[in-house]
């Protein structure tokens, strides 16, 4: 199962936790040495998925006061579009020789009297 | 000619009234610069008429031609420029709040040719906020509010070049320049049953335009008919060293000549498959005409590759990187559209190896579009889906996605010249269009094929009341 495959965290429980700041346990801080000791969780914690990942990445980025579910969700939205675009384009079957277009070339300033 | 009539005249007419003493630069440039202050706020159309710099060069223009210095086909004719094009001295606002106050301290390489040609600057038009960039998914993502059709104005006038549009089918100006990323030419052309001419990439230079995706984005006439497209190109296009992506090729309007050449025209599967009934019925009857001197094709397929992916996913990273700092001090959250607000924020996350692949199968797409188009002059479908649809409503209510294929979106990821013209209208009475698409730099074989298409029918022609 690939990250993006696991069982969404709920919408509104993942921004209440961006909101609070303890959206740390996603950064992996909850395993952190210095983490205060808390009483042991009753069931495993559903682990984020990757958009979820990149949704907190954004967030921690680009802080804001307009961040609230609905914003939270649509961005969230974007960020699957974005990956599943990521997806098709690997079905595309591309070998090593299989390069861009010309987007760089070497470059030199012309010199001034000369063409 | 009554005063009236000017507004829809062609560029050769207007030019000739110009040189035979029937009118002057200054008196065309008094016409348009009022039609612009009297009908373009109620069509959304104008972000800013330059009546100033407009009247010094339609002076300067009147001077010259009594001096014999005629600067060709454009001379003393007014434009409007697309609002993402700069200007200096006079604010260029990409369309969006955030920049309304934005000056440019230097002109567009389009704004110095327009000039040099002897064109007149009478507006900076609008536009969707940042060329729709961000995702609006309806006709209120402007600082200028919505862009409204020329024929109807409770509908949208197509996007990102809503003004352009707009303005050229009103008659506030005899030709405009839009900018297309990925349809922002062709739609409002379509929408306004204008002539919109979309060049090959790198035809026409892009500096001094606002880079929403460096390699995607186009410069292109919005006119009214094939042969004044045609004039405008000749005067915006060629190399510019101020664009590492401009071509060594220079451009002069030389339409190809149908007479004893007939035309190979490929229909694109399933381009009739989503469409208005009116919109097929046009499609259709305008095919019987092409039949009049191109030999037709139906059902050509389009090799079978993720056109959208490859758009999406460029443009994405390309505007991710052009805008991080808009998005990062928070001036997004001012965009007029509250989809356009959050709308860039994901593209800023996409993985670089996800950019290059998507250039990787771009150059697949090239090649191969290639390889289609090298058996054919042009490949056909209409232009839109529908007529144009109400300002107030959701995109995804009215619109079938706009596309009637992915004849659109992979001739811009391919770079690929393409033209639409009006042939018809809809239920509403709106314009609808068909376009062509052609190989690389085969901008005056898809004039030819157009022009003669407009010889032979009367939509271009058709314009709507405005009073």
């Amino acid at each position: 199962m690939t990250g993006s495959d696991a069982p969404p965290l709920p919408r509104r429980e993942f921004a209440r936790a961006l909101a609070v700041g303890v959206s740390g346990c996603a950064l992996g801080l909850a395993g952190h040495p210095n983490a205060v000791a808390q009483e042991p969780p009753a069931e495993k914690p559903k682990l984020p998925t990757v958009p979820e990942l990149i949704l907190t990445q954004i967030v921690v980025d680009y802080p804001g006061e307009h961040w609230n579910e609905d914003t939270l969700g649509s961005v969230l939205g974007d960020v699957r579009a974005d990956l599943a675009r990521g997806r098709l384009l690997k079905s595309v079957p591309l070998t090593n020789g299989d390069e861009p277009g010309p987007i760089f070339a070497a470059y030199r300033a012309p010199v001034q009297g000369q063409p | 000619m009554a005063d009236e009539a000017w507004a829809f005249a062609s560029l050769p007419e207007l030019g000739r009234q110009l040189r035979n003493g029937r009118t002057t630069s200054v008196a065309l440039t008094e016409f348009f610069l009022d039609r612009l202050e009297r009908f373009g706020e109620r069509f959304g159309a104008v972000v800013t008429i330059t009546r100033e710099l407009a009247l010094e060069q339609a002076k300067q223009a009147d001077a010259d031609l009594q001096a014999g210095r005629d600067r060709g086909p454009l001379h003393g004719i007014p434009y409007g420029a697309k609002d993402l094009l700069a200007t200096r001295g006079i604010p260029t606002t990409w369309g969006a709040a955030p920049f309304r106050d934005q000056i440019i301290d230097e002109d567009a390489t389009v704004v110095v040719k327009l000039r040099d040609a002897g064109a007149v600057l009478a507006a900076k038009l609008s536009m969707v906020e940042i060329a729709g960039g961000f995702g609006y998914r309806q006709a209120n993502a402007s600082l200028t509010g919505p862009g409204r059709c020329a024929w109807d104005d409770t509908c949208w006038s197509g996007g990102s070049s809503s003004g352009p549009g707009s303005a050229v089918a009103a008659g506030l100006v005899p030709f405009a320049i839009g900018s297309e990323t990925s349809g922002s030419i062709m739609t409002p052309a379509g929408f306004n049953g204008l002539t919109g001419l979309r060049p090959t990439y790198g035809l026409v230079s892009r500096h001094g335009a606002m880079a929403l995706s460096w390699t995607m984005d186009k410069l292109g006439p919005m006119a009214r008919s094939v042969e004044d497209a045609g004039l405008v190109l000749a005067a915006i296009a060629g190399p510019d060293p101020l664009d590492a992506t401009s071509l060594p090729d220079g451009y002069v309007y030389q339409p190809d000549n149908v007479a004893g050449w007939k035309p190979r025209i490929g229909i694109v599967e399933g381009c009739l498959r989503n469409v208005d009934d009116e919109v097929r019925a046009n499609f259709e009857a305008a095919v019987e005409v092409l039949k009049q001197f191109a030999e037709i094709t139906d059902e050509v397929a389009l090799p079978d590759l993720p056109y959208s992916a490859v758009v999406g996913t460029v443009i994405s990273c390309e505007m991710a990187a052009a805008f991080e700092e808009f998005i990062r001090d928070g001036k997004v959250w001012e965009l007029t559209a509250a989809e356009d607000r959050w709308g860039g924020h994901s593209t800023l996350t996409i993985p670089a190896k996800d950019y290059l692949n998507a250039l990787r199968v771009r150059r697949k797409i090239q090649i191969a579009l290639d390889e289609l188009l090298s058996r054919l002059d042009a490949l056909i479908s209409p232009t839109l889906a529908t007529e144009a649809g109400p300002i107030d409503r959701d995109f995804r209510e009215w619109s079938r996605g706009f596309a009637t294929c992915p004849l659109g979106v992979a001739s811009n990821a391919a770079g690929l010249p393409g033209i639409t013209i009006p042939n018809g209208l809809g239920a509403r009475g709106l314009p609808t269009g068909i376009q062509f698409i052609g190989r690389t730099l085969t901008e005056n074989r898809l004039l030819g094929i157009a022009a003669e298409f407009q010889k032979r029918t009367e939509w271009h022609r058709k314009w709507p009341v405005v009073s």
